[in-house]
């Protein structure tokens, strides 16, 4: 059964159809792939075997009896941002290390009806404030990737690096992600896999923790375009139980992903060539863009000319969202309790224990800049330069329906680099941030290696609620691309160090 | 950055506030809700005492 985690979704899918296997076997052989190879990554918080092996029996039974769904007997890993029901849920901090929701996230309860079966919950930044899951309270994930002739450990990417290096180390056939500023795309960039962060109200965010609400959206992360339309198609649609969850029907994803790109429009934004970026990732842009052409689309030059502020803006926005989101961790009602002399020490002494220092770091940045003496010259001017960057793309998309850019500046660095100092981190989302901001969709797909043999990513944005055309132009730079290296630690790969 | 003029944006929702109809949805999960209390007194939520 070593193949089994080799397979696609959309393979798995025909071969649980065509009775090959069934779920519990498909499930079985990843529970033992992760229980093999988990030790090395630490790419999951909490691991749910037995769980699993109950959702495979049921999805098998599904089946027999005919009410196979869109997602019957697939094993996937949560990202540990989404609340299960009766699974510990952490967000990767040590204040919600005993929290056990009594309910479960829109998402994963849509998952669950289309038959999917959860391995388990993956680990990530702490509450995804991270751009390299070395924030997590449950220590760092380790990318299955490795540089050529290196045994130097490397980041997966963050937030949602476990899910990352899960789905490419064929621990699950897919993970469910959240990206605020990047934190689905630059993990799957890093890992070689692809990843989608929807339009912002795509994808309900009722139960997922929240870091920074107008910015947070859930997405699939999976080994090629096909696999993530197909869970796209599963996780999306109207909740009533978010108020920005958007009323919109959802389209099929997956016929989109074979559209190819004959006469679309593909605009290159000038103000992504930023300083100091590899000759590598500039090759691959152009390599990217030639693609796209030769498949019959039109590259047209635009401008954002406020991409620059991206960074800051987010900086302001992102940490005065959380600051406010992170102030119900009290010790009163949920997670760990830190005893004080009185309620205000309790408070005190439950968050500094806590909270990790990027958590307290981001919260204070938050604090500062929605404080009465500071609010007009950072938060709203924020708010209003959010407004321009919004903007930038609405005139550009009224010139093409899609932008090709790299995912991020740099291939995955190592597990401690860029610690030092706090904007050499921020600067992985330099690409990313913008359409976060904006609320547009966006998805990473791998399209080569550096000359370390490490995966780099092409990003593709797309319009409001245009997921269609981003999985069009990601399906037609994965067919040029024939992307097909493999990590170093991957399930059936043998490789063990 | 010259922003005279344009209006702060707040959000990434493309649409107004949605209103829904103010009628209880759910309720009676106490022991559900109390069930991650650190500490809990009966049907409440226990905190260091805070009057005098």
């Amino acid at each position: 059964m070593s193949a089994l985690p080799e397979l696609t979704i959309a393979a798995a899918l025909d071969g649980l159809a065509e009775k090959r296997f069934s779920a519990v076997e498909l499930t079985t052989a990843h529970s033992e792939a992760i229980a093999a190879l988990d030790p090395q990554l630490n790419a999951f918080i909490t691991q749910t075997p037995e769980l699993a092996l109950e959702m495979a029996k049921s999805a098998d039974a599904a089946r027999a009896a005919g009410n196979a769904g869109a997602l019957n007997g697939i094993p996937l890993a949560i990202k540990d941002l989404f609340c299960t029901s009766g699974v510990r849920t952490t967000a990767a901090s040590k204040i919600l290390e005993p929290f056990i929701p009594p309910y479960e996230s829109t998402v994963t309860a849509q998952l669950q009806a289309a038959g999917a079966v959860f391995l388990g919950k993956t680990n990530l930044d702490e509450f995804a404030m991270g751009s390299s899951n070395m924030t997590s309270a449950y220590g760092a994930v380790t990318n299955p990737w490795t540089r050529a002739g290196s045994n130097a450990k490397l980041v997966p990417g963050g937030s949602s690096g476990g899910s990352a290096a899960a789905v490419a180390a064929r621990l699950a056939l897919g993970a469910t992600g959240t990206d605020t500023g990047g934190s689905i795309r630059q993990p799957a960039a890093f890992t070689g896999i692809t990843g989608i962060k929807p339009t912002y109200g795509r994808c309900s965010r009722y139960g997922i923790v929240a870091f920074a609400s107008s910015l947070d959206q859930a997405g699939p992360m999976a080994r090629n375009v096909e696999d993530c339309a197909i869970l796209l198609g599963a996780m999306s649609g109207f909740d009533p139980k978010d108020s920005t969850s958007a009323e919109r029907a959802v389209p099929d994803f997956r016929a989109a992903a074979k559209r190819g790109v004959k006469g679309l429009r593909i605009g290159v934004p000038a103000e992504y060539r930023v300083e100091g970026m590899s000759a590598e990732i500039e090759a691959l842009w152009t390599r990217g863009i030639t693609w796209l052409k030769e498949q019959g689309a039109e590259i047209i030059d635009i401008s954002l000319p406020h991409t620059k502020y991206g960074l800051p803006v987010y900086y302001i926005v992102a940490p005065a969202e959380a600051s406010a989101n992170l102030a119900r961790y009290d010790g009163v009602r949920f997670g760990t309790r830190v005893d004080g002399e009185d309620l205000i020490d309790m408070y005190e002494r439950t968050r500094a224990a806590g909270f990790g220092p990027e958590v307290k770091r981001r919260i204070m940045i938050g604090t500062y800049v929605l404080s009465a003496g500071y609010y007009d010259a950072y938060y709203l001017k924020a708010q209003k330069v959010r407004a321009l960057i919004l903007r930038d793309f609405e005139q550009a998309f009224a010139k093409v329906d899609a932008l090709l850019t790299p995912t991020a500046p740099s291939a995955a660095f190592g597990l401690g680099e860029k610690m030092d100092d706090p904007v050499t981190m921020y600067l992985n989302d330099v690409f990313t941030v913008p359409a976060s901001l904006a609320g547009v969709p966006a998805m990473s797909v791998p399209a080569g290696l550096d000359a370390q043999g490490l995966p780099l990513g092409l990003q593709v944005i797309g319009k409001h609620f245009d997921e269609e055309t981003i999985l069009a132009v990601g399906g037609a730079l994965e067919r040029a691309a024939g992307f097909t290296a493999l990590p170093a630690i991957r399930a059936g790969g043998g490789a063990t160090k | 950055v010259d922003v005279a003029g344009v209006a702060p944006l707040s959000g990434g929702a493309q649409m107004a506030m949605r209103l829904r109809d103010d009628v209880v949805t759910d309720g009676d999960i106490a022991e559900k809700i109390l069930a991650n209390a650190p500490d809990r007194e009966g049907r409440f939520f226990a905190v260091p005492k805070v009057v005098e």
